[in-house]
């Protein structure tokens, strides 16, 4: 078997095509990781600015109403993660910043795609773009001409005449076309590790999620190897099973993902934004309202205020009410647009369900999700960081309300925080889950290309040897 | 020789029942594709009619109300939540501003689904800076939709491409080759011929596919004769691009899987790895302007005009307009300061926003020149534009809104100074929006542009062999 794959190996070295195919892969993989270094390190200083301006900006308000300062709010920034270098995923569409206002749970605004032409759906050339598309086609022009060479070139009966076991013949051809895109491979991800421990300010980067990432790429090759040589094997000429692979790599790549945006959409679809506030500002309507003392909910807190300390005036009290009902409003209100943005995320999970449970058609998808999980740029880290920046907000707001409850009389107009109070409140903090958390999120992804390793091989195995 | 040929071909693509594969595979793909850009405008003329529904049950209680304040009768509800109260209408009743889809918007979804098709906008507020991002999960944005525009600009080549691959090379393979350059005809003339009647054909079925599923998605437009000529030019126009190239490979190659080879090769760096690169590259030397720079640029600003604001009007007055209204007394100097206070602020944060709008333009129009380099960009923003679903419509959407905003306004705020009262003749006489496509649909200059780039790149790669009419090179 060892002489197979040395024959094959130098066979290749000797193929022009495969040597440009590879060159044109290195210079695109340089081109991306080049601009991608340049991207982030000027919107890694954006958002350093941004942060630190932003927080100047809050702490130099001067004295002002609490609530007034609530009103004017503040915003909390997505921080860059070091992998997104390596994949964008689906950074670009989403907002990077959501501002954090009282009585409003905003989204995130501005997303990177809206101001882009359309030219930006072709996709963008970055590290993963390489890794995922042109990858396997190196894979694909190395092997689908494993077998069908033999039987062409009518040396398949030379071989067997010499006493060639198909299996060692077959697996010989597999390690073969596995072996160069393998060393290729861990070159990428090597220099890529050397390059980002060398970027300066770089968050949250671990080789721990460097190395699942190339895991996870080398598995998806095993898989393309695979089917590659399978095929190979079950064509009568080179040229079909050139086609023939080459439509399952489309299958996989686009038509699969694309049918699936389709399928996600039609059963289960968003609600539009119109449809969304105005199911919110419904709950808002009937719910408990902080500033409108004559609604129902809040003259039950009311009561039930006054009953627990025993007073019957609210200026009995012995804080002032109005910061402590706003406080009671603020998180009423929390709680309606937890509930919306629940229903959201739920209709959102289930869509990317539709598109998980299509991987039996494309391990390209699972190896897609799993790629943005680890990379940080996910949806579902997203969705993570909304919940965070939300938390930050009620955190916000009870510092704001609670200044009015405790420092102020009821009733008292005029009443303004200290600009030294201001710089009090805690800092936005958002730290991204760890790489050991997004494997156990992603079992179904591992799973499903586990599989799609699996059943291919067995069938690889077994068809060799009838062969 | 011509019409030995063309019968000659379609007998044997007949036998080989390739027409027939192709038909039904081009058939389906257009069908299936043109289903589910069909689903994507009844989304969203769902949409539409769901916000559309709303504000006429709305509009209905506040015709009622407004006719019971005509007769003199008496209404519910406080004095100053009123219709009769011109800003009552002007914050509570927004008009709504539609853009619907056009006839074609089910070809190509383009930026669709990334932005709104309807907003209300108040009659105070920034107006100006209203966001038109449409609620989706980001998933669906990264992995786009399975559309017309995807299989003419993806999987059209490369059925052009399995089609055309071996034209010449299979008759070298086959050793018939030599018997053809036996007989007295032109080797190049016989190939020009054979590659003319395959485009013939397949341009042929892709049209039929294409009026099949206009017919059954939206028949209506089949009407539009000009409209329906523009969009066959340009997929024929496509659909020679890569003939051309075929033609190409096939005389400078002649080997079936390198000519496969070399045309998916072409394949990839047309569809896929141009378009990714300009995207990058061109977004590496011509960036997007910050959004955060601007961001905190208005913060700034914003922070230093509270003071001046504050002077003409209370700061939690300004947060809260809704209640201050709920005084009669001081309605009118109310709404009269609350203007004059946010025209401080929008005077301050407009020429930020409008510097910042311009500079994407230009961004937007240095990276649309790059649309030139490649014909499957070519080909997808003129699909867009074609569908009104491209970039410059909602561009052109966003400031027709705001035109509208603005008319709204001015319709509004002199019945509040004049203290006049909102009745049921201003609600029939009173402006509404109207879309109006007003972006010039470029798809027969982008076919033209298209056909030239074919003779272009044909003469360049063909010119010494046209002249040579020796059949010895292509059996070498």
């Amino acid at each position: 078997m060892r002489n197979i794959i040395f024959k094959e190996l130098k066979e290749l070295s000797r193929d022009g095509r495969f040597k440009s195919a590879v060159v044109i892969s290195c210079i695109l993989l340089l081109l991306a990781l080049i601009t991608g270094v340049n991207q982030y390190k000027k919107s890694n200083q954006q958002l350093t600015e941004s942060v630190s301006k932003e927080r100047t900006i809050w702490e130099t308000q001067g004295a002002k109403n609490p609530h007034s300062a609530a009103h004017y709010g503040t915003y909390a920034f997505k921080p860059k993660f070091a992998l997104s270098l390596l994949d964008y995923g689906v950074t670009k569409y989403t907002g990077n910043s959501i501002f954090l206002e009282a009585h409003n749970r905003n989204e995130a605004s501005f997303s990177e795609a809206t101001d882009q032409t359309s030219l930006a759906r072709f996709g963008t050339l970055s590290i993963n773009f390489v890794l995922i598309y042109l990858f396997p086609l190196i894979i694909i022009l190395i092997g689908y001409n494993s077998y069908t060479k033999e039987l062409e070139n009518k040396t398949l009966t030379m071989l067997k005449s010499q006493g060639v076991s198909s299996v060692k013949l077959i697996l010989g051809k597999w390690f073969a076309t596995i072996i160069p895109i393998f060393i290729l491979t861990i070159f990428t991800f090597l220099v890529i590790g050397v390059v980002l421990s060398n970027v300066h300010d770089l968050a949250f980067f671990s080789w721990s999620s460097l190395m699942t990432l190339l895991a996870s790429y080398l598995v998806y090759y095993l898989i393309i190897s695979t089917i590659t040589v399978l095929v190979s094997l079950f064509s009568k000429s080179s040229g079909t099973s050139l086609v023939c692979t080459l439509l399952i790599w489309i299958l996989f790549s686009f038509i699969t993902p694309k049918v699936a945006t389709n399928f996600a959409n039609e059963a289960h679809p968003y609600p539009s934004k119109s449809e969304f506030n105005a199911a919110v500002v419904e709950d808002k309507k009937n719910g408990l309202d902080g500033h409108n003392p004559w609604n129902e909910a809040a003259q039950k807190l009311e009561l039930e205020t006054l009953e627990e300390y025993g007073v019957e005036k609210i200026s009995e009290l012995p804080f002032n009410y109005s910061g402590y009902r706003m406080q009671k409003g603020e998180e009423h209100e929390a709680q309606i647009y937890k509930k919306h943005y629940d229903i959201l995320n739920e209709i959102a999970i289930k869509q990317n369900k539709v598109y998980e449970s299509l991987s039996f058609l494309s391990p390209f998808i699972s190896l897609r999700f799993l790629s943005m999980d680890v990379s940080n740029t996910s949806d579902k880290l997203h969705w993570k960081f909304t919940n965070a920046a939300e938390k930050y907000r009620l955190q916000k707001q009870e510092f704001l309300n609670y200044d009015i409850k405790d420092n102020s009389k009821y009733g008292e107009r005029g009443y303004n925080m200290t600009e030294e109070k201001f710089k009090q409140l805690p800092k936005f903090n958002f730290t991204p889950p760890t790489n050991s958390e997004i494997i156990k999120e992603n079992t179904q992804n591992i799973l499903f290309l586990c599989l799609w390793l699996f059943l291919p091989f067995v069938g690889l195995l077994i068809f060799s040897k009838n062969k | 020789m011509f019409l030995n040929n063309l019968s000659h071909e379609i007998k044997l693509l007949f036998r080989s029942q390739w027409l027939l594969v192709l038909f039904i595979s081009t058939t389906l793909l257009f069908t299936f594709a043109a289903f589910n850009g069909n689903k994507n405008v009844e989304k969203r003329l769902n949409d539409i009619s769901k916000v559309t529904e709303g504000l006429q049950v709305q509009d209905s209680a506040m015709l009622s109300t407004l006719t019971k304040i005509e007769k003199g009768e008496a209404v519910d509800g406080p004095s100053w939540r009123l219709p009769s109260d011109p800003m009552t209408i002007g914050y509570r009743h927004p008009r709504l501003a539609i853009m619907d889809p056009n006839e074609f918007s089910f070809i190509a979804t383009g930026q669709s689904d990334m932005y709104t098709h309807f907003k209300s906008p108040t009659v105070y507020g920034n107006n100006f800076a209203l966001d038109y991002s449409e609620m989706i999960n980001p998933v669906q944005l990264l992995f786009g939709n399975f559309d017309l525009s995807f299989v003419i600009i993806y999987i059209l080549p490369l059925l052009i491409i399995s089609f055309t691959f071996n034209i010449l090379s299979k008759e070298k393979e086959l050793g018939t080759l030599r018997l053809l350059s036996a007989q007295p005809l032109s080797m190049i003339n016989w190939l020009l011929q054979k590659t003319g009647i395959r485009f013939l054909i397949f341009n042929l079925i892709s049209i039929v596919s294409l009026f099949f599923v206009i017919a059954i998605f939206s028949p209506n437009s089949l009407g539009d004769g000009f409209s329906m000529f523009g969009l066959v030019a340009l997929l024929s126009a496509y659909n020679l691009f890569w003939f051309v190239l075929s033609c190409i490979i096939n005389i400078k190659v002649n080997n079936s899987a390198k000519n496969a080879l070399t045309l998916i090769g072409l394949w990839l760096l047309i569809v896929l790895i141009l378009p990714a690169s300009i995207n990058q590259i061109g977004n590496s030397l011509y960036p997007v302007p910050s959004r955060l720079k601007m961001i905190n640029e208005i913060r700034l600003i914003k922070k230093e005009n509270e003071e001046s604001q504050n002077k003409i009007m209370d700061e939690y007055l300004r947060n809260h307009p809704e209640l201050a209204q709920q005084s009669d007394k001081d309605n009118f100097g109310f709404w009269h300061n609350y203007f004059a206070s946010e025209k401080v602020m929008e005077e301050k944060t407009k020429p930020i926003l409008v510097e910042y709008e311009g500079q994407l333009k230009k961004q937007q129009d240095l990276i649309s020149l790059f649309k030139y380099l490649s014909p499957a960009i070519l080909v997808q923003q003129s699909l867009n534009n074609f569908a009104g679903t491209s970039e410059k419509h909602y561009n052109d959407y966003k400031k027709q809104v705001f035109e509208f905003s603005d008319k709204w306004r001015s319709y509004l705020a002199p019945m509040l100074f004049k203290n006049q009262k909102f009745t049921i003749k201003n609600y029939n006489e009173m402006p509404m929006f109207n879309y109006e496509n007003r972006i010039k649909n470029n798809i027969w200059l982008s076919s033209v542009i298209l056909v030239f780039t074919s003779a272009f790149v044909f003469f360049l790669f063909n010119s010494k062999r046209l002249k040579n009419k020796s059949a010895q090179e292509f059996i070498d």
